[in-house]
């Protein structure tokens, strides 16, 4: 991810060399942040928090490994926090944009691009019953492709715990879906 | 595999893929590098003294000795206090509470006393025994706080006809039942 | 030293103690956490002349003195005299055990203090010990079991109150048990004794029916021989009959002088003229160990006297812990201190 000179020279209070890991890690953080909390703003501002966080404690790593384990626990753990705080939604509609949205995904075509906005819609639709520790470890086991050792590192919990935490995000979600696509189907969508 | 197993793999796959696209990304970048720069200017903030405290944590070794330290430190407080209210508790059970008093000296200690007195006086060999001065002094003292007593007590009687009479009455039965006997 | 007949100290002992006029004396001892002992002695008597010089623990002019007047039990009137001194520690004490000149200053006694620093709470110890009178004797513990032994330590006003109350007659009959067992307690320790102090004195000289061993062995003997003669025993000892009967004819009339002088070193110990008093210590804190009673003001308490160190040490001890809330604070900031620090690194 990122080198081992340019971790030391940020160690050293190069500002340069940090914008530099900045522009490279941004987008990742981002991409983490978003998946999580479904909102482009608050993702930005999670990328922001952790990249100031990362500057302040950047001394304690010490090899690029590390530091991506590292970056992701901070990712991870204040989209967590955010998620924890947030009272829970009243029970999500599925209007026509989303029905439309989710067939065209689950359909044979897989060649049409799919806007921030819409993955986030889908993806608060997929985890939307889901606990906050379920869905971290949904979203950086099945979009994120992380395994399992590298969850356990990233969130702290055990690696029996993180499997079964996936078991059942999986659960959910898939009798979700079933149900979704049942309705569908009676509506003659599909 | 099911279909909904199939719809859920294609499902993901599409989300994997989609990678969400940082916009404006050079003025997130900006945004980050101001803040540092803000952070910089105010010279030692509360994080960096947290950073001095506690950067044991990142050392492994003092991390593990130090958490070691607190275990041992926690068990030996549990131990300490379990211990002492066992022994509270048993020592509870075990005391005998005894209402005030000094000791004096009973007709059965008497007895016993008398009893070694004789047996001793006896293992003696000569007709003779050794005895302190201020012993003697001592028994002096008693007869005469006796006698003193003895006195006031016959004043008394003396004092009271039908006491007097009384006494002399029952001392004359107890010689008569000395005599029978 | 004056000498008399037997019959005559008979009298004087029976005497002496029916008069019953000397003063109660209690002794409390307030041990501070720095190893200074204020030592507060209480006399009661009805008789209003008592010297407080003539005391059975050390007094001297350096204690101060007070005097007071109370209305007793049975509304007699009691003549009180205080007296109240601090020793920095234990070994002042000691040195006035040592230069006693009172009642009890035949018998060796000592105090101890001890402090031990275990982080959360510190450990005091505190004891006050009579060295044994017999050399020889048996423990008395070998001849009563664990209920007579709680009775043979009751101070006599507990013993007294427990004969008089409801179930008096059980008490009544567990004290006439523990006299029986003490009186022959006694006399074994006592032949004991004196077999074993005229071994001394024999040295090299015994034969082999005279060796400590052979004598030891017939101990029994002897005291079922003491037992026998009871009100008899001192004329036929005189006679040397007794004496005889125990090792023979010839060994009686050889070894006397040794066999008399063993008697009257063993009669020494066993009449040892102590007097009797009530000990008290208030401890710093919380005590958690003891091997006395607890008095109604719910202070420890132990009666000493003559029977409780006679073949044995006689230790008052007391153990009490006081919390360090100085370490309690130090400890819980530190482990408060690891486990945010262990907090701090999970989240990162």
């Amino acid at each position: 991810m990122i080198e081992k000179e340019l971790i030391e020279k940020c160690k050293k209070g190069d500002l340069g060399s940090f914008t530099k890991v900045v522009d490279q890690v941004s987008p990742f953080v981002f991409s983490v942040a978003f998946r999580l909390t479904g909102d482009e703003e608050t993702a930005r501002d999670i990328v922001q928090e952790t990249m100031v966080t990362v500057w302040q404690k950047i001394n304690r790593i010490n090899t690029p490994e590390s530091f991506k384990t590292w970056l992701y626990r901070i990712t991870t753990n204040k989209c967590y926090d955010l998620l924890r705080k947030r009272k829970r939604s009243p029970e999500l509609r599925i209007g026509e944009n989303e029905w439309r949205l989710l067939s065209q995904l689950i359909s044979e075509e897989e060649d049409s691009m799919i806007e921030n906005e819409e993955a986030a819609i889908i993806i608060k639709i997929l985890t939307d019953r889901l606990s906050s520790m379920q869905k971290s470890v949904f979203v950086l086991s099945e979009l994120e492709g992380m395994s399992a050792d590298e969850i356990s590192k990233v969130t702290g919990i055990l690696k029996t715990r993180v499997k079964a935490n996936l078991y059942y995000a999986r659960k959910k979600i898939g009798m979700m879906l079933k149900n979704i696509l049942q309705y569908d189907k009676n509506r003659g969508t599909i | 595999m099911t279909k909904t197993e199939e719809q859920y793999k294609r499902l993901i796959t599409r989300l994997r893929y989609a990678k969400p696209e940082l916009k404006r990304a050079d003025e997130l970048s900006d945004e980050i590098i101001r803040k540092i720069r803000g952070l910089r200017h105010k010279g030692l903030t509360i994080q960096g003294i947290a950073d001095s405290i506690f950067g044991w944590i990142y050392i492994p070794w003092v991390r593990r000795s130090l958490i070691g330290a607190a275990f041992i430190l926690v068990m030996v407080f549990v131990y300490q206090q379990v211990f002492i209210i066992r022994q509270v508790r048993d020592l509870s059970s075990k005391i005998t509470n005894i209402s005030n008093g000094t000791p004096t000296p009973s007709i059965p200690e008497l007895d016993r006393k008398l009893t070694i007195y004789k047996i001793s006086a006896g293992l003696s060999s000569s007709s003779e025994t050794k005895i302190n001065d201020n012993k003697i002094k001592e028994l002096i003292e008693s007869y005469e706080s006796l006698q003193s007593k003895y006195k006031d007590l016959i004043r008394i009687i003396d004092k009271n006809p039908h006491l007097k009479k009384y006494v002399e009455k029952e001392l004359e039965n107890q010689r008569n039942l000395k005599t029978n006997l | 030293m004056k000498k008399l007949k037997p019959g005559l100290v008979i009298s004087m002992a029976f005497l002496m103690t029916a008069s019953c006029n000397e003063p109660k004396t209690v002794v409390t001892n307030i041990v501070h956490p720095d190893g200074s002992v204020t030592r507060k002695i209480e006399m009661k008597s009805s008789e209003k002349n008592f010297r407080i010089t003539n005391v059975q623990v050390p007094c001297d002019s350096t204690w101060t003195v007070r005097d007071s007047l109370e209305i007793g039990e049975k509304g007699d009137t009691l003549w009180v005299k205080r007296a109240e001194k601090t020793f920095t520690d234990v070994e002042e004490i000691n040195l006035a055990y040592k230069s006693d000149s009172g009642l009890n200053k035949n018998f060796p006694r000592h105090a101890e203090f001890k402090k031990r620093f275990r982080w959360f709470n510190t450990e005091y110890t505190f004891k006050e010990i009579i060295d044994k009178n017999m050399h020889y004797g048996y423990p008395v513990s070998d001849f009563l079991d664990s209920e007579e032994l709680k009775w043979f330590y009751y101070p006599d006003s507990h013993i007294e109150k427990m004969k008089n109350g409801p179930d008096s007659i059980k008490y009544r009959a567990l004290n006439d048990t523990v006299d029986k067992k003490v009186e022959n307690w006694m006399i074994k320790s006592l032949v004991s004794e004196w077999i074993a102090e005229f071994s001394n004195l024999l040295g090299e000289n015994s034969k082999n029916e005279l060796s400590a061993e052979s004598l030891m062995n017939n101990e029994d003997r002897f005291v079922t021989i003491v037992k026998k003669y009871d009100e008899k025993f001192d004329s036929l000892w005189s006679n040397g009959i007794i004496l005889k009967e125990f090792i023979g004819e010839a060994s009686a009339i050889k070894y006397k002088t040794q066999a008399d002088s063993a008697v009257n070193i063993s009669i020494n110990r066993l009449l040892a003229d102590f007097r009797d008093y009530t000990l008290r210590t208030i401890m710093p804190g919380k005590v958690t160990e003891m091997n006395g009673m607890i008095d109604s003001s719910g202070v420890l308490m132990w009666p000493v006297k003559s029977d409780y160190f006679l073949t044995q040490t006689y230790e008052m001890k007391a153990v009490s812990k006081v919390p360090n809330i100085w370490a309690w604070i130090v400890s819980g900031v530190f482990i408060s201190f690891v486990i945010y620090g262990a907090i701090i690194r999970k989240r990162g």
